[in-house]
């Protein structure tokens, strides 16, 4: 009976991770986007977004329309780069995209990899953002950032565990 | 401790289930209230006297590979519109663009570009008014040049929340012009 | 084993629901029961396989990229969703079963405990004899077999629980 109270109590723990890690891969799936939710880091979309802003991503429109607000990759840079697409171009099967960001003078041609003077839409796209929370966001990148509030909340939680039963 | 802990837990979750509601509630509300604004209906608008320009380039920076030239593009207008609707208790920011949509050399083919763009933050300066008002960019085709086509230009708008889903649309006046013929 | 050394925390219903529900196995006994693990195992088995799934899609998740894993992961969400629902469905038809058992004469008997809240100190029984032609539903307060200490007192819950079995059926123990 030991062993099976062990088993209990260990799947009751690895429950709580499991059940969120699969719920995260099914959004993925279902939005059909690697990340479908995505914290904004930089300013170049301002006012509209701010750092800390949560977006929320899809992935199933076959095109983007101009005006569209996206989330791109480029090769061999690893930051995800929310942009609004200014200017795009269209056969029945593929589609090219130019972006650019509303904070910024020019567009994102520099940002490209070398050679690339467009985004392909079901190659570099990661989603079009549909909406948004303000904010909220802001918690992640203090974490991440702010040393003091990482050790702050690891030590909150490891408190909160050993409170729990 | 242990109804500290539990106190917490349960308050935490009240406080989520309350602000999803509340969510909810605010973005029905918006789209009712746009709804009832008639902003997907804006006829006032009026896009006239559009005068394109052209000019080859052959750097990079306007659309040039290797130093091939490149037909860009520009035009004027003028432009009077009135995005007032626009605005209500959960509008951030409104985006409007002034976009030219012309066709392409294969079957099927289509583009989109924008010559001009702004950001209104405020229903005080959602009346617009401009005459001969230069674009912002200039424009580059896929292929080298535009190839004289006509293009359909509109006025399209983007609607900022506090809160919510981006919601989208244009007035409902287009304007024409034909592109220059420039090879 | 030494249970009978260990106290319970009397202000807490939960924990004098717990320690009864671990003492039902050698009361049982008493009665000529053997206890039966089939239904427990087969949860655990299926707890730990969403468990093994989930860590599996884990790895595959770090491997590969999410358009080469697209369609493994759908597959597995969809087995994680099966076997989810199989645990679920199972707890659902056994609502707070915490003990079967089998006597000499492949008996069955079923056993669901529970407390109607958090402050009432009563603990409320049903003992489902050989598939649900005798039933015994009752109900004893903590205070009858736990001591003032927290000790629990075996000897007294059989007795209690002795009174309602004969009170149903005298023959059929």
């Amino acid at each position: 009976m030991n062993l099976r109270q062990q088993i209990t109590q260990f799947l009751t723990l690895a429950y709580v991770f499991s059940s969120a890690f699969v719920a995260w891969k099914t959004l993925g799936i279902v939005t059909n986007s690697h990340s479908p939710i995505v914290v904004v880091l930089s300013g170049s979309m301002e006012p509209a977004f701010q750092r800390g802003d949560i977006l929320f991503l899809w992935n199933r429109d076959k095109q983007q329309k101009v005006g569209d607000i996206v989330v791109y990759e480029i090769e061999g840079k690893s930051i995800p780069i929310v942009h609004r697409v200014l200017r795009e171009h269209h056969n029945s099967e593929k589609q090219l995209l130019l972006t650019k960001g509303d904070n910024n003078a020019v567009d994102d041609l520099s940002l490209y990899a070398k050679k690339q003077s467009y985004l392909n839409r079901k190659e570099d796209l990661i989603g079009t953002v549909k909406g948004y929370l303000p904010f909220i966001g802001y918690i992640t990148i203090l974490i991440s950032e702010n040393i003091y509030f990482k050790y702050g909340l690891l030590g909150l939680v490891g408190l909160s565990s050993v409170f729990f039963e | 401790m242990f109804n500290l802990v539990t106190r917490v837990q349960t308050a935490g979750n009240q406080a989520l289930t309350a602000s999803m509601v509340v969510t909810g509630f605010v973005i029905l509300l918006t789209l009712l209230q746009l709804a009832q604004d008639n902003v997907w209906g804006i006829s006032t608008t009026s896009i006239t006297n559009i005068q394109p320009t052209s000019s080859i380039k052959r750097s990079s920076q306007y659309g040039s590979v290797n130093r091939k030239p490149k037909e860009n593009s520009k035009i004027q207008f003028d432009l009077d519109a009135d995005l007032t609707p626009l605005f209500n208790w959960n509008t951030k920011q409104v985006f409007v663009y002034l976009t030219a949509e012309y066709p392409g050399k294969s079957e099927g083919s289509s583009n989109k570009v924008t010559y001009w763009d702004k950001i209104i933050k405020s229903k005080d300066e959602a009346k617009l008014h401009y005459v001969n008002q230069r674009s912002k960019y200039s424009v580059w085709d896929v292929e080298k040049s535009f190839r004289g086509r006509n293009a359909t230009v509109r006025l399209e708008w983007n609607i900022q929340p506090h809160v919510g889903p981006l919601i989208y649309g244009s007035t409902e006046t287009t304007g024409n012009f034909q592109f220059l013929r420039n090879e | 084993m030494s249970s009978e050394l260990k106290k319970t925390n009397l202000n807490s219903v939960n924990d004098l629901r717990q320690a009864t529900d671990d003492q039902l196995g050698q009361v049982m006994q008493q009665f000529g029961y053997e206890e039966s693990f089939a239904l427990i195992d087969i949860k655990l088995g299926l707890g730990v396989a969403t468990v093994v799934i989930a860590g599996l899609l884990f790895l595959v998740d770090k491997k590969f990229t999410f358009k080469e894993s697209y369609n493994i992961t759908v597959i597995s969400i969809v087995l994680y969703g099966f076997c989810s629902g199989l645990l679920y469905l199972l707890n659902f038809l056994n609502k707070n079963v915490k003990y079967t058992g089998y006597n000499k004469k492949g008996r069955k008997v079923t056993i669901a405990t529970w407390t109607a809240n958090k402050f009432d100190p009563i603990y409320h029984i049903s003992v489902t004899f050989g598939d649900r032609k005798q039933r015994v539903v009752t109900s004893f307060e903590f205070t009858k077999f736990f001591d003032v200490i927290g000790f629990f007192n075996r000897d007294k819950f059989i007795e209690l629980l002795g009174n309602e079995f004969e009170k149903v059926d005298k023959k059929s123990l």
